[in-house]
């Protein structure tokens, strides 16, 4: 054969070289990330990683509530997070004798991050902003005209008799801006203020000196989100963050192990159900009180808690379980084969040897679910799992999109997930799903009783009675077994040992995450 | 490589996918059989592979997967074979007018990478077998057209098809008789190699949550499933994915194997990996 | 005559081009047309916001859904024709803008993973070809096979686990920092070099057993210029041509890689615009990468005239 080629091996050492050079370069530039992340000699950083990435800056725009997480802005009205009750944030004080007609004290004493004075000129501006841009907001806020009456004085007028309006001020994205501010970042009030905010990568907040509310303990703040639960673990477990917002229930085991890492656990404001449709196909069959009953009761929630959500959720028979002002007085349920085969036979249907039919027929339903929330097709499986023990099929289809796939409805029953509890008030989901034409009944349930008992709880404006109202209308649901809710998943969160005053929100929608109180070591 | 030696190869490789295809009789268990008291387990005798996330066993789930992903993957390409190989034979014998538009049209698709095309339609139509079987028809059977009908162009120039034309012989008579066993081997390497490419595909899809969806246990989907548990339980992820891997790259050796076998000329080999 | 014989091809780019750009426009207005579901439940927030089936058709009439779907087409073309694909229904700011921002993510992570894709076949190809029939050559065979057969997100993630999680030295998502930037480069290399690989390999072993290359040899002329020469330059050319159709698959595995590891690029973004029902992001991305696609077959096109006249003249002959 011929002899070696110099030239040959020459060249393909050079080109050895230089891959060996991009890799080193590419190693060198890992360094970086450790000295980013120390942040300079005595700078407390705190990294936090969320989970829905936002897609803009503009904070009236934005569609994860990643800005007001941020701890960069503030509304007018705030939520506590333990009680869920309002409280007065930027608006000192607010009144209604109508509840049409509203006067908004905003605090004084406040500048936005730009130096610009907070008035009842700016807040105007901000919501006039957007409502402009935002029809979600427009559709929650229903406002219809809104004036400074003077330096701090705001007058709201809404649409029509509009109790919820408090509540739905905390929206994400009805924070106050300044919105006459040429620049990308959002100038709020907030103890941290953005120093730079790409959607694409990562916010960077510092300290707002001249936070009206005493001064936050960090110095920075770097703040992303990944959607992908796995890259949060792993983030965490790297030692990339020092907060990550819901890891996934799979991870919490692995997460809880590590000595470093706390992992946090509180009972959510969202509720997994299975909507059935009142309208289909089998119609006749979910309008019958016993049959809703009978499918009710197949299922076990607990089973569900322990199998699907490995311990991270809370057994729940009504829309809004727990302790919360509205939370109805629990009723006693019983489940099982047994008892449902009960309801089954009180609904009409032969049964035969533990197996159900109808017109000596079996049944055969279908089961929507999708994947965006990953413990409900599971739950569809148990549901088909017991349901064939009493000989009934259930077909499960997964969909895209849930809510414009039930727009064919096409289905029987579907498992779905909604906050119940928001902004401290269960305005948002009694009417989306059981008001005039809400855009979340799927189901088309109608019943004149929910209609009057709702139109009741939609004009009460002392907070206390209307709670009382929402405790009645859950009641009435569950006693009627409308619709099956069946779990509130835990909302949970995992941070080094090292971080003190972090507090999981019970979602991620209605509070600032960052706080003046958050401290690292 | 003695000729021997390759039908070993090529036996092993079709037993291998004779295995894929009868997977769901030999799952020892219903793969999509939820038992909770079983999350999460290794391996033990009675789940070879052990369990997933809700009890079911992996085993039974990866081998009635096999004809999920593979099955799919194999329609799919068939139906491209049959709607890009006429196309192609036709208008490379036809030209003209005919051939003009077909070949605007394949070069509209060709210059849309398969994984844009195939993302796009997936993801605008819907996860689902039929939209995925859509979306992979839609990037595949181009490559089938275009070879097809450069193998017409190249053949028609010979002089025994000039004879036989002037001998009167027909057009389909001509097309049947002398080009389709000129195509079928090309064809038949540039699918074997497709095999593996198209499998990648749809396990992709399903992996961002674009092609098949769950319970099915298809490859990609379960390997999706199985990331967050990859603490935990490395093989949910691992076996899936091996199991994408031995099966492409079987097919695709498959497809250097034809390619080799087929006497086709340089340039026809260098077309089909550039297409495959 | 040489004026000639480069302006008539580059008016048949053109038109081309144009034609290209009305059928890609037609496509990506029909694909969306098609589709079912729009971003109207998105806008209302309807996960947060209690709001009625009127509101959401109210919202629909004010957007122009409910239009004929040619008075669509020719707005739609209006504002293509300039540079204006409307504004993003999801976040209210420019198509384009986020495009441009989304583009040099994946521009950098289509660069660098060329790059690496060159040196490895380089390596690898010329080790195979000078070591043909040894160990090397079956290993480099086993190599690209392995590589074109293993999925890239499944790599990705063992990559992940491997490189982050276990040994902590390079992060698991994002480009924060150049670092990020490695394992996406390195898992989307794999998986786009072996077919490079097998056709260096194939033709340098061709071209060195060219006549002329013996003749040469004969002649005494050293290894190495016979390589620089003729070896290597002959076997450039398949190589160019398959680079056409590579940066086209390369860009549709930035979308695996993107969404894998996390990287904002316009693969990530075409992907959540699906989810998201953001059209007016999904047909600029069908329009933009499509030209770029053009363009790159332009280059691929020319580069291939530059290394092997032949080609320019046939070219010439035919126009």
């Amino acid at each position: 054969m011929s002899k070696p080629r110099p030239r040959l091996v020459r060249a393909f050492a050079i080109v050895l070289a230089s891959c060996m050079a991009l890799l080193v370069s590419c190693s060198s530039g890992s360094g970086d990330i450790s000295s980013v992340n120390g942040g300079a000699d005595g700078e407390k950083v705190l990294r936090f990683v969320t989970v829905y990435p936002p897609n803009t800056t503009d904070a009236h725009l934005v569609n994860a509530a990643f800005v007001l997480n941020s701890g960069a802005v503030e509304s007018l009205v705030g939520i506590d997070p333990e009680t869920l009750k309002p409280y007065p944030w930027l608006a000192e004080s607010w009144q209604s004798d109508d509840a049409q007609h509203w006067t908004l004290t905003i605090r004084q004493g406040i500048t936005f991050h730009n130096g610009k004075p907070l008035n009842a000129e700016a807040v105007r501006a901000s919501l006039q902003h957007v409502i402009e841009v935002n029809p979600g907001v427009a559709a929650a806020l229903k406002i219809q005209d809104v004036q400074a009456a003077d330096e701090y004085t705001l007058k709201i007028t809404t649409e029509s008799v509009y109790p919820a309006l408090i509540s739905n001020l905390i929206h994400q994205n009805a924070v106050i801006v300044d919105v006459t501010d040429p620049g990308e970042l959002p100038i709020g009030t907030g103890p941290f203020k953005f120093e730079s905010f790409d959607p694409n990568t990562e916010a960077v907040l510092v300290r707002n000196t001249d936070y009206w509310d005493g001064q936050a303990k960090l110095d920075k703040v770097v703040m992303a989100a990944n959607a992908d639960a796995n890259a949060r673990m792993l983030a965490i477990q790297a030692g990339d963050a020092d907060i990550i917002y819901r890891p996934s229930t799979e991870s919490i085991d692995t997460l809880s192990a590590d000595p470093n890492i706390t992992v946090e656990s509180v009972p959510g404001s969202r509720v997994y159900h299975l909507m059935y449709n009142y309208s289909g196909k089998n119609a006749e069959l979910w309008n019958n009180v016993e049959f809703r009953r009978g499918i009710d009761a197949l299922m076990d929630r607990q089973a569900i808690v322990e199998g699907v959500m490995a311990g991270q959720g809370t057994v729940a028979f009504n829309p809004f379980p727990g302790n919360w002002p509205f939370s109805p007085t629990p009723m006693e349920h019983k489940h099982g084969t047994e008892e449902a085969l009960k309801h089954f036979q009180a609904a009409g249907l032969q049964v035969t040897d533990g197996k159900v039919t109808k017109d000596s027929q079996p049944l055969t339903l279908k089961v929507v679910t999708y994947i965006a929330r990953p413990e409900l097709p599971l739950i569809a499986q148990l549901l088909r799992d017991s349901a064939a023990k009493v000989g009934i099929t259930m077909d499960i289809q997964v969909a895209d999109n849930i809510d414009e796939y039930v727009e064919t409805n096409e289905f029987d029953v579907m498992t779905y997930s909604l906050l119940t509890i928001t902004r401290g008030d269960g305005s948002f989901f009694l009417n989306g799903t059981f008001g005039q034409g809400g855009a979340q009944n799927h189901g088309r349930f109608q019943d004149p009783t929910l209609t009057t008992m709702l139109d009741a709880f939609n004009s009460e404006l002392d907070s206390d009675a209307r709670n009382e109202k929402a405790k009645e209308i859950a009641s009435w649901l569950e006693a009627e077994a409308i619709n099956s809710y069946l779990v509130v998943p835990n909302e949970t969160s995992a941070y080094s040992k090292r971080v003190t005053g972090w507090q999981t929100p019970v979602n991620e929608f209605e509070f600032p995450m960052i706080t003046k109180d958050i401290d690292i070591d | 490589m003695t000729k021997l030696k390759i039908d070993w190869g090529v036996a092993a490789v079709l037993l291998l996918l004779g295995v894929l295809m009868i997977g769901p009789l030999l799952a020892p268990q219903d793969p999509e059989l939820v038992d909770l008291a079983v999350r999460l387990q290794g391996p033990s005798s009675a789940h070879l592979l052990g369990t997933d996330n809700l009890g079911r066993d992996i085993l039974s789930r990866v081998l009635t997967g096999a004809q999920v992903t593979v099955g799919l993957s194999l329609l799919a390409l068939s139906l491209a074979i049959l709607i890009g190989v006429p196309l192609g034979l036709v208008s490379g014998w036809i030209g003209g007018r005919f051939d003009w538009v077909i070949m605007r049209i394949v070069d509209t698709f060709i210059a849309l990478p398969d994984y844009i095309v195939a993302i796009v339609l997936s993801g605008l139509l819907g996860p689902g077998f039929v939209n995925m079987l859509i979306a992979i028809l839609a990037v595949k059977w181009v490559g089938y057209t275009r070879l097809v009908r450069s193998l017409v162009l190249q053949e028609k120039t010979r002089d025994y098809l000039m004879i036989s034309k002037l001998a009167g012989g027909s057009n389909s008579r001509i097309l049947r008789q002398h080009m389709v066993p000129h195509i079928v081997g090309p064809t038949l390497a540039l699918a074997t190699m497709d095999i593996g490419k198209v499998i990648l595909l749809v396990a992709s899809l399903s992996f961002i949550g674009m092609g098949v969806q769950p319970p099915s246990p298809e490859w990609g989907a379960m390997l999706n499933d199985g990331r967050a548990y990859f603490a935990q339980a490395p093989e949910l992820m691992v076996i899936p994915g091996l199991a994408i891997f031995i099966v492409v790259a079987s097919a695709s050796w498959l497809g250097d194997q034809l390619m080799k076998r087929f006497t086709i000329s340089p340039e026809d080999e260098r077309m089909t990996s550039v297409l495959a | 005559m040489r004026p000639a014989t480069w302006l008539v091809p580059l008016g048949k780019w053109v038109a081309q081009g144009i034609g290209f750009f009305f059928v890609l426009t037609i496509i990506s207005f029909l694909i969306v047309q098609l589709a079912p579901g729009d971003a109207v439940l998105s806008m209302l927030r309807i996960d947060t916001v209690a709001v009625t089936q009127d509101e959401i058709e109210a919202l629909r009439n004010e957007l122009g859904l409910n239009d004929p779907a040619w008075q669509q087409y020719v707005r739609f073309l209006g504002g293509v024709l300039q540079g204006d694909f409307g504004a993003s229904l999801m976040t209210g700011k420019s198509v384009m803008g986020e495009l441009s921002k989304a583009f040099p993510y994946t521009l950098m992570l289509a660069g660098a993973t060329m790059a690496v894709v060159i040196v490895i076949t380089f390596v690898l190809g010329g080790l195979a070809a000078r070591f043909r029939g040894s160990l090397v050559d079956k290993g480099v065979a086993a190599f690209c096979t392995a590589g074109a057969a293993v999925p890239t997100f499944w790599l990705g993630l063992l990559l992940i686990d491997l490189f982050a999680v276990r040994l902590h030295i390079l992060p698991s998502s994002g480009m924060a920092t150049a670092a990020g930037l490695v394992l996406p480069t390195v898992a989307l290399a794999i998986a786009i070099a072996p077919p490079y690989i097998k056709i260096l390999r194939n033709s340098l072993i061709e071209a060195s057993g060219r006549e002329f290359v013996r003749a040469a040899r004969a002649r005494g002329v050293t290894e190495s210029v016979i390589f620089g020469k003729h070896t290597l330059r002959d076997s450039l050319i398949p190589l160019v041509t398959i680079l056409g159709v590579s940066l086209g698959s390369l860009l549709g595995g930035t979308v695996i890689v993107e969404v894998t590891f996390g990287i904002p690029g316009v693969g990530k973004l075409a992907v959540e615009a699906l989810a998201r029902r953001d059209y007016g992001v999904i047909q600029a991305f069908i329009i933009v990468v499509g030209m770029a696609i053009f363009v790159i077959n332009l280059l691929v096109d020319l580069s291939y005239r530059a290394l092997d006249p032949s080609i320019s003249l046939k070219g010439a002959e035919r126009a």
